[in-house]
């Protein structure tokens, strides 16, 4: 589970229909993560272990890694970022 | 993974601080239109109907994907965690592989336990038939067209990282796509985008699509 405590206020807040856009304000929003800190595979050994779980994406041949670690916590949800001119936006 | 582009506008996304079925709720700055982080559509504003366009991405562990990708980069932020290593999969009941094939399409998923035990996963659907496959090192799934050269292939797993077809017993890189040899050597099979998502956040979004568990 992400965040258990959100799903605990879902639970109470009783039942969920997906044809309803019935959102629920549980925190204030979190500024956006634009132009990232981004670093090559040989600097990679402060910031990611080999058997992490990582999401990896090719955007016109250039490849970009995005450590699973890195991105738990509501704050790091998304990361706008740049790939081979194409912005992309890293959630899972 | 998403493109987050419509219609040549660069959107910038934050994290609304809303839930919607258990999911995320995305905001861009430029519109605030909310959107649905799983379903990547534009739910209440401006670009309310609007779909972003999914990009194929790979859950696997660094070391594979640096294997693969020598000049890949990585994102350099700190850790927030360092409970997702390879043990995700020791969880498997509760995640499962989602594709969404798009608007008015299915929605079909595949278990990570069942993935896990079969590697190489066949989805027969009304409009495709496919393929969704298992590399157990690097623990990354990718879903794929089955259909090549208009005849639809049925595979089953064959060694790691090795699916072969039934039709023509070519043999099949699991990760890429790719057959390596047999009369098929050399053709590639089309990826179809997917995420690896929770079981419940999944069946709460698409409640009549099939999860594949046995």
């Amino acid at each position: 589970m992400k965040y258990p405590q959100f799903f605990a206020l879902l639970l109470l807040s009783g039942s969920l229909y997906a044809d309803d856009f019935n959102p629920r304000q549980v925190v204030k929003p979190f500024e956006p993560i634009m132009a990232p800190e981004i670093t090559t595979a040989k600097n990679s050994a402060k910031w990611v272990n080999d058997d992490e779980l990582v999401l990896g994406v090719t955007v016109a041949n250039e490849s970009r890694a995005y450590p699973i670690n890195q991105l738990t916590k509501p704050t790091r949800e998304i990361i706008n970022d740049t790939l081979g001119d194409q912005p992309i936006a890293a959630t899972w | 993974m998403y493109a987050r582009e419509i219609e040549g506008k660069e959107l910038n996304f934050q994290v609304s601080g809303m839930l919607w079925n258990r999911s995320l709720v995305m905001r861009d700055i430029e519109t605030e239109t909310l959107w649905s982080h799983l379903l990547g559509r534009g739910m209440r504003g401006e670009l309310e109907g609007v779909e972003l366009e999914m990009l194929p991405a790979s859950m696997t562990t660094w070391g594979e994907w640096r294997a693969r990708h020598p000049d890949t980069t990585l994102l350099a932020m700190s850790r927030t965690t360092d409970r997702y290593d390879e043990g995700a999969w020791k969880s498997p009941h509760k995640f499962v592989y989602g594709i969404p094939l798009g608007p008015g399409l299915p929605s079909p998923a595949v278990g990570l336990r069942k993935l896990q035990n079969d590697t190489v996963v066949m989805v027969k659907l009304a409009e495709a038939t496919l393929v969704v496959a298992h590399e157990k090192e690097g623990g990354s799934v990718k879903a794929f067209d089955a259909k090549v050269d208009g005849k639809t292939l049925t595979f089953s797993a064959s060694g790691e990282r090795r699916m072969t077809d039934s039709s023509t017993s070519s043999e099949w890189d699991v990760v890429t796509g790719e057959a390596l040899s047999g009369p098929l050597k050399g053709k590639s099979l089309k990826e179809i985008p997917g995420t690896v998502s929770f079981l419940k956040a999944w069946n709460a979004f698409y409640p009549d699509d099939e999860v594949v568990n046995e």
